[in-house]
């Protein structure tokens, strides 16, 4: 991946992430986990090599295809990315809307949400309103109340503390536990060794599988395509 | 289609808040303009059948003439009319009528001044009649040489060809108010995309299809089009109204008012219900122009975003 006439990044990785896993990706900063994620959520092309989403080549995919993808794919942005103007309410029943649900259910689902991210006080107060903890569970909510396929969050614990931020993880697990693939990048040392979930760790040229519960070993190229892969690209 | 709740803040946007003046601006020319070529095809109408409802003879008199040989001579003249095929009618005109279509030339004692003046006959003619005018003349000529036969012909088809220019002019505006309408809309349609750009991208990110977020602006421009377009048109039809009335009581040219020297050139302004239907419509139109040009302007600009 490169962008512009920048230096080459995410150089020489492959990696596959079966359905219904749950990843860290960890990394030093600038390695390159937020650009990893874009690939992930159609948020950038790659340069060159192939990406895979739900058994098809990102490389073939019209733009007109990208919606639907992106509806299987729930995001939380390192910088949250609310829309401002909108309430927290609105701001989570934004991926319900855009794929049609009738709105007396948007209304009970997204108010049912925010109230388990603690938020029951806040459904119609706007971000700027928010404390930046706050505004991370709506950004957090407004990513899983779709149930998507695939979930990526960039440092979604990032302006939380402890409880909260376990709590996150939690929500994130019982997702998990429905189906959905998680990815979470971070940072958080402390975090991740909460947790026996596999590790991707981004490393100067390669990306390596870290497993707390067996050995470190490198990620396969030639895994199983089925759910979310990412093969590695120059 | 008008759906209340938006994404995008739109309506706070400076350049979507002048748009319904905007709009109002545009469709009160363009319903000037509509009602104008409607008002315009309407003379034309009942103009072209005054020209084939009516003729007037002219009967000129020399000075000498005594009144009981004048009065004989004008007796077989509208013998004359009165046999020809597919005439209706004859009125002779009285000195005062003359003196009435005479005075914007002689003034008001027209016929008090020593000059001989013409008898004038007024001949109304059946709907489907054929005339033979030049035999008609040969005729007249043959009991009073002088006599004319005037179909008002040249000046109608004078007046008609001014109408008719009248109407393309007001027709070309109409279309040329219409295409900046248009332009407005795409103008202000790329200013909300630009504005909103970081929305819209998050908007994309979450899966939403092009199609969602044009409809966003497609159903802007169509509330702020018939908000407009409802305030223009009515706007407009006051303005035409107080035209029409203003004529009315300027007199001269009041509506219907049968001008013997052309019969049937009534200056008639009113609109017809139909016409006035017509207008009624302009605004919804306009706003489906502008709601179609959303549509339009997004889908393009939105197939270079990612």
């Amino acid at each position: 991946m490169q962008y512009g006439a920048g230096p080459q990044i995410l150089k020489d990785i492959s990696f596959t992430l079966a359905p219904g896993s749950f990843h860290f990706l960890v990394g030093r900063s600038g390695a390159g986990k937020s650009s990893l994620l874009k690939l992930m959520y159609l948020g950038l092309r790659p340069t060159s090599g192939l990406v895979n989403l739900f058994g098809r080549d990102v490389a073939t995919l019209e733009p007109r295809d990208y919606p639907s993808i992106r509806r299987r794919v729930g995001v939380v942005f390192q910088d949250f990315r609310l829309i401002e103007h909108l309430s927290a309410l609105d701001n989570v029943a934004l991926p319900l809307r855009v794929a049609g649900v009738r709105e007396a259910d948007i209304k009970r689902h997204c108010s049912e949400l925010l109230s388990w991210v603690g938020l029951a006080e806040h459904l119609n107060a706007l971000p700027a309103t928010l404390s930046g903890g706050q505004q991370q569970r709506v950004a957090i909510a407004r990513a899983v109340i779709a149930r998507p396929n695939l979930l990526l969050a960039d440092e979604p614990t990032g302006n939380v503390d402890d409880v909260i931020g376990l709590r996150l993880m939690y929500l994130f697990e019982e997702l998990n536990k429905l189906g959905t693939t998680v990815v979470v990048a971070t940072h958080n040392d402390a975090l991740v060794s909460r947790f026996t979930h596999r590790q991707l760790r981004l490393e100067q040229s390669s990306v390596r599988i870290f497993d707390p519960a067996g050995v470190s070993q490198p990620a396969s190229p030639y895994a199983m395509p089925k759910g979310a892969t990412t093969g590695g690209g120059a | 289609m008008l759906g209340l709740r938006s994404d995008l803040p739109l309506d706070r946007d400076a350049a979507a808040k002048f748009l319904p003046w905007i709009i109002g601006f545009m469709v009160y020319l363009a319903a000037l303009a509509v009602g104008t070529a409607m008002v315009v095809d309407r003379l034309s109408a009942n103009w072209q059948s005054g020209l084939t409802g009516n003729l007037t003879v002219e009967v000129p008199f020399t000075d000498d003439i005594g009144v009981a040989e004048r009065s004989a001579l004008l007796d077989q003249v509208i013998d004359l009319l009165s046999a020809t095929p597919g005439v209706a009618g004859t009125t002779l005109l009285d000195d005062r009528e003359i003196a009435r279509l005479l005075e914007p030339w002689l003034g008001a004692e027209a016929t008090e001044l020593d000059i001989p003046l013409p008898a004038m006959i007024a001949v109304n003619l059946r709907e489907d009649a054929v005339l033979d005018q030049a035999q008609l003349q040969r005729d007249l000529n043959a009991i009073q040489p002088g006599a004319r036969v005037d179909d008002h012909a040249a000046w109608i088809a004078d007046a008609l060809s001014f109408l008719r220019g009248l109407k393309l002019l007001a027709t070309l505006l109409t279309g040329l108010v219409l295409a900046a309408t248009a332009i407005t809309i795409v103008f202000v349609t790329r200013t909300g995309l630009s504005i909103h750009r970081s929305v819209i991208e998050i908007v994309h990110l979450i899966g939403a299809p092009d199609a969602y977020i044009a409809q966003q602006f497609q159903a802007q421009s169509l509330r702020l089009g018939i908000i407009g377009g409802i305030v223009g048109t009515l706007l407009a039809a006051a303005t035409l109204l107080g035209a029409e009335h203003l004529l009315h009581i300027t007199g001269g040219m009041a509506p219907g008012g049968d001008d013997l020297a052309a019969p049937g050139l009534s200056l008639d302004l009113q609109l017809l219900p139909w016409q006035w239907g017509v207008l009624g419509l302009l605004p919804f139109a306009t706003a489906l122009i502008a709601m179609v040009t959303a549509r339009w302007t997004v889908l393009r600009s939105l197939a270079r975003f990612i």
